[in-house]
Parts: C-alpha cells; structure tokens; sequence
C-alpha cells in the first residue's frame, strides 16, 4: 500500500524520478481488465485472432498499461491527483512482456493560484523499447490544497 | 482509405447515462491491482475531502465499454489499432452519482507511416455530472492500418 501523507511541493524538486515500477502483464491481467471494461476484442485474448490482426501474439490493451502508469503516479504523489494524462501507444506490448514504468519531474509551480507539477513518463519493455511515452500533469487534492503548496 | 461522411465529423452522439456504484469501483481497481484507500474506503475518501470514494483516473475507459464510437467503418482487410489517448480530469468520478457521456469524431485523415499508409481517426468523449459540468474528457486516436506487416 503507497504511503498516504499528502506530498508538499516543496518536498518535490525538478529531475525527482518517479518509480520504476516493474510488471510482467499476463492473460490473466488482460482477462481481469476485458471483464470490467466490456473489452470482447480477440486481438486481446486469443493467439489465432491476434495473428490475423497483424500481431506477433495476442496484446496488452494500452489502455490498460495506461492505467498502471497512472498507478505510479498517484501513489508517487500522495495527496495530489492527476489533472491531464497523455500517452501516445508506440509498440504493442504482447503477454508475458515485463515493463518498466517511469517518468521524471520537468516543472512544479503554481498555475491560477493552484500547485501544479508536470512529469514525463515513460514505459519500457524488456528490450528496451519504449512501448509508452507521455506527459502528466497533476493538481492537489481537495483537503490537501492548503497543506501542499 | 478511409470512407467517412465529412457530415458526421464533430456531431455529437449520446452513449448513455451511467449510475456510479461503489462496487463497480472496487471491482474496476481490484482488476487493475490499484488498491488506494480512496477507490475503496469511505472514511480514507471523506478524510481527502470526498463525500464518497472516488473511482480511479482511467475507471472512465470502463463507461466508454470496449467499443471507440461513434464507429467508422474500417476499410475491408484493414486492422485497427490505438495509438494514443489523452485524459483531461476537472473532477473526480463518485460513486453515488450518475454521469451522462457524449462523443463525437473530431478528426479523420491519412498519413505514411514505418508500415505504409495508415489512417487516423481522432475521437472525443465527453463525461458530464448531474449538473452538466464536465468532470472528464476522453481524446482517443485510432490508426487503422494493413495487417500484412507483422508488428
């Protein structure tokens, strides 16, 4: 479980790296992720399908190595929550890949009056290809606006 | 490559209404292994300033269900994959509540790519509160592409 103390911005700099956080995706998380997103596409479950779509081997839904990175940065930031995520898919991440989620701190200040810090993050697969590339940018959370800034 | 009536681009459609629960929370954060207090406990929630817990930032791909709409047919023999999305949260998503989510496509074009010719089809999906007020916006970029090169 992350630790839960509000993070104050003064305890963040520019450059604090975020993560890493491995995770080998498997049938079983794409399964667990198609059940409660009503997600039927074979590409995602099935070898066979995945072939004739034009993969490799059946793939991991980016939206759900989105989620994880997501993940990362919330329990990076205790007290604080996300207010723009962007990621752009590069690579299809196939089952049983092990990735590495990351990201770094570019900017931190105050935008209308509000604490503000933007990151970029990044997913790796084992071959060091980056599967995900993006940027975050989060906000503090409602009891934590006071105490964050 | 792509057949798409130029009319459609940016008319919005409906997708429905979406009550929120607190069980359809957990369950959409116990299947992604994200298990902070504030998707599944009321007290840990109440103490950040929530009335309720709170769904975590991506429960939004679990409204929009595992179709990108509105649809545009694919050309014949070609693939589909998701290229990007991009998240724009002004509140957060309670449970106890009902949202209402519109889409629309906002782009369609062509371009070359490492694996030839692709099309892109950019999509917008907006999550609105009781009130109205939207609490996520949903950007989504599909690339449709020949399935005969192996990725």
């Amino acid at each position: 479980m992350p630790d839960s103390t509000p993070k104050p911005l003064s305890a963040i700099e520019i450059g604090d790296e975020i993560g890493p956080l491995t995770r080998t995706l498997t049938l079983a998380d794409v399964q667990r992720y198609a059940a409660v997103t009503s997600l039927t596409d074979e590409r995602f479950l099935k070898a066979e399908r995945a072939t004739q779509m034009g993969f490799h081997r059946p793939i991991v839904p980016g939206p759900l190595t989105a989620t994880l990175l997501a993940k990362l940065l919330t329990d990076s930031f205790p007290g604080w929550r996300l207010r723009n995520f962007q990621v752009s898919f590069r690579t299809p991440v196939g089952h049983g890949d092990t990735l590495a989620f990351w990201g770094t701190v570019t900017e931190k200040g105050e935008r209308d009056g509000v604490a503000t810090i933007h990151c970029d993050v990044v997913v790796e697969n084992q071959h060091g290809d980056r599967v995900i590339v993006g940027t975050a940018t989060l906000v503090p959370r409602p009891h934590a606006e006071r105490t964050l800034s | 490559m792509i057949h798409f009536d130029p009319q459609l681009l940016g008319k919005e459609v409906e997708l429905g209404t979406f009550p929120v629960t607190a069980e359809a929370i957990r369950a959409f954060a116990e299947a992604v292994g994200d298990l902070n207090p504030l998707y599944l406990d009321r007290a840990a929630a109440r103490q950040a300033g929530y009335p309720e817990v709170i769904a975590p930032p991506t429960f939004c791909m679990h409204l929009r269900g595992g179709r990108m709409l509105p649809e545009v047919p694919l050309p014949p023999g070609m693939v589909s994959l998701h290229a990007g999305q991009e998240l724009e949260f002004y509140d957060e998503i309670l449970a106890g509540q009902t949202y209402t989510a519109t889409a629309k496509v906002t782009e369609v074009y062509e371009k070359t790519g490492r694996s030839g010719p692709l099309g892109v089809i950019v999509r917008e999906m907006t999550i609105r509160n009781a009130a109205g007020s939207p609490v996520v916006v949903l950007r989504e970029r599909q690339i449709i592409r020949s399935p005969e090169k192996k990725i």
